[in-house]
């Protein structure tokens, strides 16, 4: 289908104004949406298809202004400065949150004087009816002179009107017809320097005009972004830049306060234009009338109006209750993770034997077969066992952002971070790597101060992801037995774990190696919203599938690498009077006379040991079993036989890949019984010299803690290079992890055997 | 009437801004988001950080560097 295009336009608003909904209204495709400030991390890109046009949609990160403070902002001013190829916007589409107006006219205004073809659209507008308020969107669009419309995106209101004008824009656009809006809430003065500068040159317009004079249009763009770049200081002071700060500066204007101040004189002026006496009431400019007498505190906060949301707020964030709450959602969370543990367990068990039936019964013996029962069935299967507890740590996850309550947690652990260096803000991405790193580490781009983000996307990968769920879940399933809340509370230790370990390195880092205070903190608290239910489903749904996707790629190809290692040499003729007696048993199970039942029992018992001992000296003759023995005296101290070390080994490129590992390392043993059950085979392990279990609780916690600390996935160091520019940052990264854990899973190991 | 720093309002008390000073990168930031003197902040909740409302919005901060003289109402 090729369709003629439409424009390219680039969403643009504060944080959680709803921009990504509707990006996801008009793209259909999906990303996250949240409700706390700076979940687009970076642009976002989809088509929209309306009017039979092809419509190019980019979803720039939320920001308050086009002074950027933080890396995500920064891509926002420089998409805008046309300094980013692909994005250069023919059209922006401001995104306003109605019931925050003034803050939002603020960017709106600094978007106006780009003189880019811009429609307003109005969210939020319900909110401002349930404080009995209203916003005229022709008022507001005559006093900005750009269209407005209102949307209510989750209702499907705005949204054609919106195309509309986008439609109304393109056409006025091809036929040459749209014009600049005179946008000047500067002072005189600024203008007037401006006008001293010859912007033929192209210089800031991106492409140089040859020949022809550019248009006024062309002309104002390119004046436009000239007085960006000279208010935002940020931004280095070459040419005509330097020439005009100067020339402002000595003129008296201070351009720290010039700009937000002369801005903020032309929102409020607009507020009154479009609202009248209702000023007050829509910016919460003025005391409301209880505010009178200081000394009556209490009567100003009722009068001021908290409420029962601000209320609500008020427990949330309250340092003993909102600690206490904060906990208990923890809890429930790791709660929940365990009670879908046991019947999607069984669910999952259930489809895998019945695949390995269907297996055996429509394919001859031979390596094939194994491979596909052992190797995909046997060592996936194990792994997606764990999908609906990772789908539900996702959609928890998920809900905290939508609901608002991500922002008051960060509150709470400002308090928490302040005092070892960092501030609230670290919290967002370190809970987002909860879920997965890889997110946790982009969304670091939210952090103001370089350094901060650096250490906070170093111990980002020490938060215990959901692939180290399927490990945890395994140990704890296998050696504690007990109720469910007692597991919780193991699985909630072992996330605590790296969240200490976590705060431990931050304090350590900060006090010795980058002797520097703790940032600021500052951060918008957005209402509390009933959560979008489906956008939290969805989403939590694409990034299981991605899981998926990873257990059906890279997970599968390095279990069948181990499943080779583990098979091959295939060298039976070490194992000829093995099998002569193997046989000479069966044969007697089927001989004439019968034999009787305590005879069955003795060959049954003799058939089990001699399978036993060929499977084990297979494996122990095998190219894995041969590494093993190499590894066993490194892994010796933390508890470890050869085969967990050489499964923990697999483990580095991708740490869900242990569970498929121990799968095929351990169920070999009993290829007969329940081969499913990896649990039961993990228990039946035993030492080949003492005859004692290998997992016992100490090793378990020490695998724990192994792949709690250990640094295990190679996508995260990939990303961790990928924002930092650096490969020194993903090998520290690396290393220090590396050691931590063996060093952590030693001490585990030793202090566990004295102690159980 | 009284001149505080922001950050000695009791909670739920209302108080006019006089001045933003100071020089860390939050003082830019907090007249962005419409710190200006002559608007009302009202205090949410005391400490460190603050919760402060402007406007309808709560916002938290533990600005360092920045220093906001308000003038309590009455």
């Amino acid at each position: 289908m090729n369709l003629p295009a439409g424009l390219r336009f680039v969403l643009v608003g504060n944080p959680n104004t709803g921009k990504s909904t509707l990006f996801n209204a008009l793209t259909g495709q999906r990303q996250s949406v949240a409700n706390y400030p700076g979940v687009t991390v970076s642009k976002k890109q989809g088509t929209a298809i309306w009017g039979g046009r092809s419509w190019e949609v980019v979803d720039l990160p939320g920001s308050y202004s086009l002074v950027p403070r933080s890396p995500d902002e920064s891509v926002t001013r420089d998409a805008l400065l046309g300094q980013i190829a692909g994005v250069e916007s023919e059209v922006v589409v401001c995104v306003i949150d109605a019931s925050n107006l003034r803050r939002n006219l603020y960017l709106l205004s600094q978007v106006l004087e780009l003189q880019v073809p811009t429609v307003v659209a109005v969210t939020k507008v319900d909110l401002l009816a349930q404080r009995g308020e209203r916003l005229d969107p022709g008022a507001l669009s005559r006093a900005v002179g750009v269209p407005v419309v209102t949307l209510n995106v989750p209702l499907g209101q705005g949204v054609d009107a919106l195309q509309a004008h986008l439609e109304t824009l393109r056409q006025a656009i091809s036929a040459g017809q749209w014009r600049a809006v005179g946008h000047r809430p500067l002072p005189p003065e600024v203008y007037a320097a401006l006008a001293q500068v010859d912007l033929s040159s192209g210089a800031f317009d991106g492409v140089p005009v040859e020949g022809s004079e550019p248009s006024a249009e062309r002309r104002a763009r390119a004046a436009g972004r000239l007085l960006r770049r000279v208010l935002d200081t940020s931004l280095p002071a070459e040419g005509e830049v330097s020439g005009l700060r100067q020339s402002l500066q000595q003129q008296g204007l201070d351009l720290g306060a010039l700009e937000t101040d002369s801005r903020y004189g032309w929102v409020d002026a607009t507020i009154r234009a479009i609202g009248g006496g209702s000023i007050a009431v829509v910016g919460g400019g003025a005391p409301a009338d209880g505010a009178s007498a200081a000394g009556v505190a209490p009567a100003v906060a009722r009068s001021a109006g908290l409420s029962w949301m601000d209320r609500v707020d008020g427990y949330l964030t309250h340092g003993v209750f909102g600690g206490l709450f904060f906990l208990a959602i923890m809890f429930a969370l790791f709660y929940a993770v365990f009670q879908v543990a046991e019947p999607a367990g069984a669910w999952v068990d259930a489809g895998l034997s019945w695949m390995d039936g269907t297996l055996e019964s429509v394919m001859d013996p031979g390596v094939f077969r194994d491979l596909l029962s052992e190797g995909v069935i046997g060592g996936v299967g194990n792994f997606v066992v764990f999908l609906p507890q990772i789908f539900v740590l996702f959609l928890f996850i998920g809900l905290l952002e939508s609901t608002g309550y991500m922002a008051r947690a960060a509150f709470l652990m400002d308090r928490v971070f302040s005092p070892l260096g960092l501030s609230g803000k670290s919290f967002v991405p370190l809970l987002s790597s909860f879920a997965c790193a890889i997110p946790g580490i982009m969304a670091t781009r939210i952090i103001e101060r370089p350094r901060d983000r650096l250490l906070t996307i170093m111990i980002a990968p020490l938060m215990s992801c959901s692939a180290r769920l399927p490990v945890y879940s395994l140990m704890i399933s296998t050696l504690f037995p007990g109720q469910v809340w007692s597991k919780a509370l193991i699985l909630l230790a072992m996330y605590l774990l790296g969240v200490v370990v976590a705060l431990i390195i931050v304090a350590i880092w900060k006090k010795l190696i980058w002797r520097e205070g703790s940032p600021e903190f500052l951060l918008e608290l957005p209402e509390f919203q009933f959560p979008q239910v489906w956008d939290v489903l969805r989403r939590a749904g694409e990034r299981s599938w991605e899981f998926v996707v990873r257990a059906g790629t890279v997970i599968m190809a390095l279990t069948i690498l181990i499943w080779a290692a583990n098979y091959f040499p295939r060298n039976d003729a070490m194992f000829v009077e093995q099998k002569l007696r193997l046989d000479h048993c069966l044969s007697q199970l089927v001989s004439t006379p019968p034999p009787t039942d305590a005879e069955v029992a003795v060959l049954e018992e003799q058939i089990a040991r001699l399978e036993l001992e060929i499977t084990a000296q297979r494996q122990e003759h095998s190219y894995l079993g041969q590494a093993g023995k190499w590894i066993a005296p490194v892994v010796r101290p933390l508890g470890w036989d050869w085969r967990i070390g050489c499964a923990a080994i697999a483990s580095f490129p991708a740490r869900e890949v242990i569970v498929t590992t121990l799968g095929i390392l351990y169920e070999v043993q009993d290829p007969e019984e329940n081969t499913d059950d990896l649990e039961l085979a993990l228990k039946q392990a035993t030492w080949p010299d003492s005859g004692l279990p290998v997992f016992t609780m100490p090793v378990a916690l020490s695998i724990m803690v192994f792949f709690a600390l250990c640094s295990q996935c190679a996508s995260t160091l990939a990303v961790i290079y990928q924002e930092t520019r650096s490969v020194w940052w993903p090998i520290l990264s690396f290393v220090y992890m590396t050691a931590l854990a063996y060093l952590g899973a030693w001490l585990t190991y030793q202090v566990g055997t004295w102690w159980l | 009437m009284s001149f505080l720093n922001l950050a000695q309002l009791p909670a739920g008390a209302a108080a006019e801004i006089v001045e933003i000073s100071g020089t860390g990168p939050s003082v830019a930031r907090l007249r962005e988001l419409g710190f200006q003197a002559g608007r009302t902040v009202q205090m949410v909740r005391p400490g460190s950080p603050c919760i402060v409302k402007l406007d309808q919005c709560k916002l938290c901060l533990r600005p360092c560097g920045a220093c906001v003289v308000v003038k309590t109402l009455g």
